[in-house]
């Protein structure tokens, strides 16, 4: 079904490619350099590069050290709040060093982040910043961009050969704080887990895998399933799954605690505890976005979450744009910025 | 043609085979009194955009748009709960504004007589767009009042609102079709257009007409679906789209003459419904759920054409 | 007068598919609507149904000019209903369902009324004399029982004018009885029939007035009583196929010498054309086939590509049992009521309907197989009777459709050739005569003649040796149908086999050299058409039919 989809998709962003260069001459510039096709490409570069220098040349002083670039700042997951916030920081703190952004979004659609990326290599973009994608799903783009000399930054995404950066949470330092202090504190080293998870992405990927390595040294801990949590909607379907679950498990205490890979299946997870008047379940997320933080607060079945560094991720990622274009780039490799665990103690 | 709906068991008896399995292998959970609100609860929103798609293909037509305008319902109820509208005022916003779109893709198909794949395929891109614009492609949460999410967690004597809703849209909108002059005529235009458009049945009227009520069943789908949890996800509607399809199709093996049919839509969203149920309660990998809910998709609609065959 | 036109013009793409209509009928007449295919006779009778605009012109209706635009729902407000010859029912409605469609639905309180429509509609069929069972799905009727079932609907609303496009067309010979029955019963009660058919006897049985039409315009309207099938034919076509009564004579003639002596009466042009027709519809089957069909110009001789069928027993029960010996070089006709399962055999020998037993040979080999595509590799070509539902694909160009089965002829290293496509489908409309704007043409916009003259230029394409034809002149006119006839008896004449199926057997024994009868699956027995008669070949039928039942 979701194969159905993808391809349903693909028709979709095709048609409106279509639509986009038969309307080009009336476009904002950011849909434009979206849109322009490997077509143009020779002319779009030269002119890019003409109009480069001679900004450049005039506002160097005036408009910062990125003054003249021209970035783009691509993710396939701008619906999630924690990846939208992200583009707003990487935006904004580009903006201010002078450079021009464009920002580009394909709705879940991985095939169509690879046609964009293919897009905006053409049209030679000076840098381009992935957000929240795993850059293997479009590594054969990327290298299209390393080829032509593109630098690529990544942020909250995954690090392959050739990029220049990925900026991220230590997702694995992440699970591993969170599962501890869920085995160790709120459980006490024993009970039954229900595990929500979406391992297509690269963050949450390693979340499960520092979960699934940890719950190896506690056998006193009982994997009762592990679902898979699609992205669309995954509230409305974490909180479906987990009421099923707990008709499958009706008995109190049967169910001792659910990890949620991030917070938003943790929030359709309470929702269900809470209409199954199931107080005694304890559930975990990983994010710390504000609907999850503020059922913290509020006293709920959702008792921890571990608030990303998103701000201090796009920090990073500005900071060595900037030292990128200014001649002294950092070695290729990922930089974390650290998180933080929330509990009711500490939310705010 | 009374009572000719139901001339074929054949998937009524397969969603009884589907329950007797899931009730022998599970029979406390599965066969529970409340597991059976739940999954009433959880089909309702799948019921209620699958019933706008049974009036599409009534009129042997398409709206592939019907996953974006879930998603834009849920928005614009939800933007407007921001704003300190009132509940009733949000959904009913909610659902005039998809009637619209509605309207807009039916006035495109039967005005200028384009195919209604190609239409509601562009509208779709088109209301992606909008959505985007409309919230930066972010999800909305902050700020939606407590009373937004009543209608979503209401419960009526026991039974969720959500449900009761979609329950009383299946009887008005079975006795619609079958039995108002206005659904026999939906019927006609798709079972055969010259016959209908000879017999003087206003084409264009009634296919907009269908376009419209879809585009009303997704809208407030989507409220309800944002209502439910708290929050207006811009993509939320994709996964109904095929989905809802699914349930018609499988609805349309229901009907010996292969036609879609309020009843038919409800017995096949009752079968995506309870396969996604019983099997999370079997706690099986999700992987394994896709395949066997494709699986049963796939083998309903054969068997019809088997059984039609001879 | 009940209905009087005046000056009727409609243009199609600035071509007049109808110029200057005058027509008028009184109440309680039948009347006769002729003309060969693309003489206007749909053109207008859309126009009196609302279906089409006037371009021109005045219709006065009892004496009343009427004003503005004429819709289908005013059509019908005036009494006036129109059948078509394809149904136009909705396959998953019920008798009554479909009867009642069109009227406002009886209801109280928004609900339809069900009981109430099941009275009506079983009370007008009462009326009519009509006995079926109207509670079966349109899907599950036969043609005659749609048919009775378009009839009532049409005079459920007082139905003054009653259009009849080719209602016979797949009607058996006891259905069309009825039919029949049902006009006259209809004209007794004072409405009006305009009756359009393209066979003459029915007209010349049935009707008070007949009117014929060419080419958009109305050539004459006469008393029928006072005309004539010979006259009707000659105001039908102009000049050209005037010789039709003598079809058979002409048809049988050996060359094509002789087929132009049978036309002297008529213009040089004239048959220098019609002489070329024929010979290059055969040179350009020929040049299609290379130099493989080399032998088949030298070696006319029979016994070459003899097809025999043995023992075919259909999967459905159909045909139970059927064989047939078809000589080379032969026109072989198949006879048989409706129900005898003539279609059914044909399509057994083509692998379309799966047999259950028996064996198909081709020049003494057995075929390992029956499939369409085992059938076309082994020279057969098949003309199946249902034109529009299953041998064109209407929305297709004439190009298109041609080529369908010859796509692998004209293709090199994978590309298909669309000059020498181009260049064949333009010598086959030139030879057979099609009359379309080119080869880009939809086959939709082509009449009925037209479209099957599409059909056989296909089949040729494929250079065919033995020739499936199921009522291959079902609904065209009748120059086409000569042309039609001669194309085929050309065919055997170059050492090809032909069966040709039909349900009329006037025509079987103008252009078959022996007759097959069918009765209850079966071949019963074979004639040789020498002085055979009519009445011989229908005994055989009843007397089989008779046995089977005893």
């Amino acid at each position: 079904m979701r194969r159905f989809r993808t391809i349903t998709k693909i028709a979709a962003a095709v048609a409106m490619t279509g639509v986009l260069l038969a309307g080009c001459s009336t476009e904002t510039p950011e849909t434009t350099a979206a849109a322009t096709t490997a077509a143009a490409t020779e002319a779009a570069t030269t002119a890019a590069e003409a109009e480069a220098a001679e900004t450049e040349a005039a506002e160097t002083e005036a408009a910062g050290p990125l003054a003249g670039k021209s970035i783009s700042v691509m993710t396939p997951y701008m619906a999630s709040v924690t990846t939208n916030q992200m583009v707003g920081y990487i935006e904004e703190g580009l903006k201010d060093l002078g450079a021009e952004v464009f920002v580009i979004d394909t709705a879940n659609d991985f095939a169509a982040l690879a046609s964009r990326i293919e897009d905006v290599v053409s049209s030679g973009t000076d840098g381009i910043v992935l957000v929240s994608a795993d850059p293997n799903q479009v590594a054969n783009q990327l290298q299209e961009a390393f080829d032509a000399n593109i630098p690529v930054f990544g942020c909250d995404s995954g690090f392959i050969d050739g990029m220049q950066l990925n900026a991220t949470s230590d997702n694995r330092q992440m699970g591993e704080l969170i599962v501890k202090y869920l085995f160790d504190d709120l459980m006490g080293g024993k009970g039954t887990v229900i595990a929500l998870t979406h391992r297509p992405h690269p963050g949450v990927v390693l979340r499960c895998e520092a979960f699934d390595e940890i719950i190896k040294d506690y056998p006193d801990i009982e994997l009762i399933t592990e679902q898979h949590v699609p992205a669309e909607q995954p509230i409305n379907d974490a909180q479906d799954i987990v009421a099923n679950l707990l008709t499958a498990n009706p008995d109190k205490d049967s169910i001792t605690a659910i990890f949620a890979a991030w917070d938003e299946p943790a929030i359709g997870a309470t929702n269900a505890l809470q209409e199954a008047g199931r107080d005694e379940v304890i559930v975990t997320g990983v994010d710390g976005n504000e609907q999850a933080v503020e059922l913290i607060k509020e006293g709920t079945n959702l008792k921890a979450t571990v608030k990303q560094n998103f701000e201090g991720m796009s920090e990073i990622v500005c900071s060595e744009i900037e030292k990128y274009f200014g001649g002294n780039a950092s070695e290729p490799g990922e930089q974390y910025a650290p998180a933080q665990l929330i509990t009711q103690e500490n939310a705010e | 043609m009374k009572g000719h709906n139901l001339k074929q068991y054949g998937t009524v008896a397969a969603l009884l085979a589907i329950v007797a399995v899931f009730g022998i292998l599970r029979p406390q959970a599965f066969l529970s009194l409340r597991n059976f609100v739940n999954i009433t609860r959880q089909m309702a929103p799948l019921a209620i955009v699958a019933l706008g798609a049974t009036f599409v293909m009534t009129v042997n037509e398409f709206d592939l748009s019907i996953g974006s305008i879930v998603s834009l319902g849920g928005i614009i109820a939800a933007l407007l709960a921001i704003r300190g509208v009132p509940v009733a005022v949000c959904f009913l916003a909610a659902v005039l504004i998809c009637i619209g779109v509605g309207c807009v893709n039916g006035f495109l198909i039967a005005k200028f007589r384009i195919l209604s794949f190609i239409t509601t395929l562009g509208m779709g891109t088109v209301l992606d767009g909008v959505i985007y614009g409309l919230t930066g492609g972010a999800t909305i949460f902050n700020g939606i009042p407590r009373s937004f999410t009543i209608p979503g967690i209401l419960r009526i004597a026991g039974i969720p609102f959500i449900t009761l809703t979609a329950a009383i849209l299946y009887l008005a909108f079975h006795v619609f079709m079958s039995h108002t002059p206005v659904g026999r005529k939906l019927y006609a235009i798709g079972g055969n257009r010259e016959a209908a458009e000879i017999a003087g049945i206003r084409l264009f009227r009634f296919r907009v007409l269908a376009f419209a009520l879809s585009g009303a069943m997704a809208g407030l789908a989507g409220a309800l679906v944002a209502s439910r949890v708290g929050s207006a996800n811009t993509t939320a509607g994709q996964g109904y789209f095929l989905q809802s399809y699914a349930a018609v199709f499988i609805g349309c093996t229901v009907s010996k003459s292969g036609v879609p049919s309020v009843i038919g839509t409800l017995i096949g969203t009752a079968i995506l419904a309870v396969m996604a149920n019983g099997l999370t309660i079997l706690q099986m990998p999700s992987f394994m759920q896709d395949i066997i809910t494709g699986g049963i998709i796939i083998l309903a609609i054969v068997a019809q054409k088997i059984g039609a065959g001879r | 007068m009940l209905l009087e036109t005046a000056g009727l013009d409609k243009k199609f793409n600035g071509v007049y598919a109808l110029k200057q209509m005058d027509f008028s009928m009184d109440s309680g007449e039948i009347h006769g609507l002729v003309g060969e295919n693309g003489a206007g006779k749909s053109t207008f009778i859309k126009i009196l149904g609302g279906v089409y605009q006037a371009d021109g012109g005045s219709i006065r209706w009892e004496g009343n000019p009427l004003t503005g635009a004429l819709a289908p729902e005013d059509s019908r407000r005036l009494g006036i209903n129109i059948i078509f010859q394809d149904n136009v029912l909705i396959p998953a409605f019920s008798g009554v369902e479909n009867i009642c469609l069109g009227l406002p639905y009886p209801s109280r309180h928004g609900l339809i009324r069900w009981k109430e429509m099941e009275r009506a509609a079983y009370a007008k069929a009462e009326e009519l004399g009509i006995r079926i069972d109207l509670k079966k799905t349109a899907a599950e009727m036969g043609p005659s029982q749609k048919k009775c079932v378009e009839i009532i609907r049409a005079m459920m609303n007082d139905c003054r004018l009653l259009i009849l496009d080719e209602p016979t067309a797949s009607l058996s010979d006891k259905e069309t009885g009825l039919l029949f029955d049902i006009i006259r019963r209809l004209k007794e009660k004072g409405t009006s029939v305009l009756y359009v058919s393209h066979r003459l006897e029915e007209i010349l049985g049935l009707t008070d007035y007949v009117t014929v039409l060419r080419n958009g315009e109305k050539i004459a309207t006469a008393r029928t009583e006072e005309i004539g099938k010979r006259e009707l034919v000659r105001l039908m076509s102009g000049d050209e196929a005037e010789s039709a009564g003598d079809a058979r004579i002409e048809v049988a003639s050996n060359t094509a010498e002789s087929a132009g002596d049978g036309m002297t009466d008529r213009p040089e042009e004239e048959t220098g054309r019609t002489r070329t027709t024929v010979e290059a519809m055969v040179a350009a089957g020929q040049q299609v086939s290379g130099t493989g069909n080399a032998t088949d110009t030298e070696n006319t001789a029979p016994q070459q590509a003899a097809l025999e069928a043995r023992d075919i027993f259909s999967r459905d029960g159909i045909v139970k049992g059927a064989s047939l010996t078809a000589p080379a070089g032969k026109i072989t006709g198949i006879f048989g009521l409706c129900g005898s399962g003539r279609t059914e055999f044909l399509e057994c020998i083509y692998g379309y309907r799966k047999i259950r037993s028996g064996e198909v040979l081709v020049n003494g080999t057995r075929l390992p197989a029956l499939s369409p595509p085992e059938s076309i590799k082994n020279g057969m070509a098949f003309i199946c009777e249902d034109r529009r539902g299953k041998a064109l694909i209407t929305q297709f160009s004439v190009l298109d459709n041609m080529m369908l089965c010859a796509i692998d002829k004209y293709s090199r290293n994978g590309r298909f050739q669309t000059k020498t496509a181009l260049k064949t489908a333009e010598e086959m409309i030139n030879s057979l005569k099609i009359r379309c704007i080119g080869t880009g043409q939809q086959t939709a916009e082509l009449s009925g003649g037209n479209q099957q003259k599409v059909v056989f230029a296909r089949a040729m394409l494929t250079e065919p040796s033995v020739w499936l034809c199921d009522e291959p002149t079902q609904a065209v006119d009748v120059t086409t149908r000569q042309e039609i006839h001669r194309l085929l008896r050309r065919e055997a004449e170059a050492g090809k086999t032909v069966i040709y199926v039909s349900s009329d057997l006037a025509e079987l024994l103008e252009v078959a050299d022996s007759i097959a009868v069918m009765a209850s699956g079966k071949i019963v027995r074979t004639f040789e058409n020498r002085n055979l008669k009519q009445a011989e070949v229908l005994a055989c039928c009843y007397e089989a039919e008779r046995e089977e039942t005893a």
